[in-house]
């Protein structure tokens, strides 16, 4: 649970300086260049952490099939 | 941006599932939708995923990472006209993504992937060429001054037609199914990404289906030019059901195969270069 919530938040994270650099660049607050750096940056990460958010399992796993 | 890297990902996910459509109905098959590989990299991203134990965590993780980045580096190069001296370097470095994917995991599969990966350099070779031949035109490799080039000259698609094979040759090398994936022949399971599945293997389809993209739109632009996007896309379309079409009807070169036939390319164009630049100058 401890890590799925992490995941959300790196996620999160990455996604906001995603669309804050691109929507900065666009009005002219941040160099172009920056904004792609930025991007280039964060961009891996949001997607990795987005998937591993939600794969994570929510609670407990069941117990596994051991058969009869 | 972040809005165009995202149509870049769903596009290229779709030239995925294209390129697997045309190959199966080539081949008499009825083959998956289209929109099977924007599935497929969405189903990876939900399995339940683990690092092998064997594996090298950080590299194992690093180079997913890697590759979805450097692909979207190569396509804002692209965007704002760079030096396709830097898409040259971002190629390099994929190569060391497909090294790294080898290698980390520990498997024998793997590593098999990642020693192809290295017998496969030749296919950087081409692409060396395609440079090359593109500066003796423009004198110069700017992405925004090629494009002015071809405004002024007409398209490099005609002017220098052997360096537009050659890119062709690099774009086919990288495709799936290619006869030059040597890398993830199915005789090795899947190659250098046998041990990355679940959001590994998500990540890497996010990377590769940027990198489609970037390969596509690069030829696009360096050898016919800027277009509108809607012509572009058209474009980068033909070229790859052409190239789908290769796919579909060759079988899988062996790997001193490839390299033989990617070194006759280059020495091929080579020899162009100094026919052009030395006795015809």
């Amino acid at each position: 649970m401890k890590r799925k919530q992490s995941a959300l938040t790196i996620a999160t994270v990455s996604g906001i300086v995603c669309v804050a650099a691109a929507i900065f660049a666009a009005i002219g607050y941040l160099a172009v260049w920056l904004a792609e750096i930025l991007i280039v940056l964060a961009f891996p990460v949001f997607v990795i952490a987005l998937a591993l958010w939600w794969s994570a399992s929510e609670g407990v796993a069941d117990i596994p099939f051991i058969g009869y | 941006m972040i809005e165009y890297l995202i149509f870049a990902l769903f596009i290229g996910l779709l030239f995925h599932g294209i390129h697997r459509k045309v190959i199966a109905r080539v081949q008499g098959r009825p083959g998956p939708p289209i929109w099977q590989e924007i599935l497929h990299t969405l189903k990876f991203s939900f399995k339940e995923t683990w690092i092998p134990k064997t594996a090298s965590q950080t590299l194992f993780v690093a180079v997913v990472l890697v590759a979805i980045g450097i692909w979207s580096a190569a396509l804002f190069i692209l965007l704002s006209g760079g030096s396709i001296l830097l898409l040259f370097g971002i190629y390099l470095l994929h190569k060391i993504v497909e090294h790294g994917l080898g290698l980390s995991s520990g498997s024998p599969y793997g590593k098999f992937g990642a020693i192809r990966s290295v017998i496969s350099a030749a296919s950087e070779l081409p692409l060396f060429a395609t440079v090359g031949l593109i500066y003796f035109f423009t004198h110069s490799l700017m992405l925004s001054d090629i494009i002015a080039y071809q405004q002024v000259h007409g398209p490099l698609l005609i002017a220098a037609f052997p360096a537009a094979i050659a890119m062709y040759l690099v774009i086919l090398s990288k495709l799936h199914y290619s006869p030059f994936a040597i890398i993830e022949a199915k005789e090795i399971v899947s190659g250098n990404m046998t041990e990355h599945f679940g959001i590994w293997r998500a990540g890497l389809e996010v990377g590769y289906a940027i990198k489609t993209y970037v390969l596509l739109y690069a030829f696009v632009l360096i050898f016919i030019g800027q277009l509108p996007l809607l012509a572009a896309l058209l474009l980068m379309l033909l070229i790859l059901v052409s190239l789908s079409f290769i796919c579909a009807v060759s079988p899988m070169l062996s790997p001193y195969d490839t390299v033989t036939v990617q070194s006759l390319v280059t020495g091929a164009i080579a020899v162009y270069i100094i026919v052009l630049g030395v006795i015809l100058a």
